[in-house]
């Protein structure tokens, strides 16, 4: 492998730590606690974004992710009361395993056909040296030069986003007293 | 690389089983999280190997990337929203429960 011995012990840690985070996330009851693995698991994944030399990508995930929608997932789950739910003392899982069974067997088989039919591309021996240089100024040049128009499309759909969240979210109560 | 495929499609799975089984609508929104985030960890990690490659645009997997943050976010917005909305009319969030469509 091209990664020196310790960025390979790195690279295992965070993706063992990330898998055990996501495993916690849909196993716990208590949905507090599944938000906060999944704050781990979401940091977890940036780490590895660091060792794969996407240092922008961290960064935005780190502030995107765990700074702005895990505050939102917290603030609904507050405002959402586990114990007012019912969900405190109930059934954790629906009664759905058979399907997810299925489901991820299914899966499983499709990596294994597609990995088999990407076999001598995926192979380990990729060409060895570590990629100089920031990369936040190459993805910037990327995203304004060649991703111009999908970059005004994301940010018209973000204002959409914004306006349909405080609508459906808005009390109907005060649209009464608006009227 | 074959480590991050591996990684990145177990982190899937987690998403997948997370969305099939539980039954608080918020945990399976964060687990259509995970699944994204398993998205991303492949996209980048193709993007490392095709910049080790040394290919002409190497960073296109990491554009990609930056869109799926950004339609992870929309999407967590108004999912968040409707699940509020639902809390407010039926006071509850558990799916099997949401069943007024149903006839």
């Amino acid at each position: 492998m091209n990664q020196a011995g310790w960025e390979m012990g790195f690279s295992y840690a965070l993706g063992i730590a990330a898998l055990c985070a996501g495993v916690l996330v849909i196993s716990l009851r208590n949905p507090v606690h599944s938000a906060l693995a999944l704050v781990s698991c979401l940091l977890s994944v940036a780490g590895l974004f660091v060792l794969l030399d996407a240092e922008f990508l961290a960064g935005v995930q780190v502030l995107v992710y765990v700074g702005g929608v895990m505050v939102l997932f917290l603030f609904v789950i507050m405002l959402v009361s586990v114990e007012r739910a019912g969900l405190a003392t109930g059934r954790v899982y629906s009664s759905q395993a058979l399907p997810a069974v299925l489901c991820v067997a299914v899966l499983v088989a499709s990596f294994e056909v597609a990995v088999r039919l990407a076999g001598p591309a995926l192979g380990g021996g990729s060409p060895a040296g570590r990629i100089d240089g920031g990369n936040t100024e190459s993805v910037g040049a990327d995203l304004y030069m060649r991703a111009a128009l999908p970059f005004e499309i994301a940010s018209v759909l973000l204002l959409v986003a914004i306006v349909g969240a405080v609508l459906l979210a808005r009390e109907r109560r005060s649209e009464h007293a608006l009227d | 690389m074959s480590f991050y495929v591996v990684l990145s499609f177990l982190l899937f799975g987690i998403g997948v089983a997370g969305v099939l089984t539980r039954r608080n609508i918020i945990v399976i929104m964060m687990s259509i999280e995970l699944m994204l985030n398993a998205v991303n960890v492949n996209l980048v990690a193709f993007s490392h190997n095709w910049e080790l490659r040394g290919a002409i645009d190497p960073h296109t997997g990491q554009v990609f990337a930056i869109f799926v943050i950004v339609v992870a976010a929309a999407e967590a917005a108004i999912g968040l929203g409707i699940v509020v909305s639902v809390f407010r009319n039926r006071e509850t969030v558990a799916i099997d429960e949401i069943d007024l469509l149903k006839w």
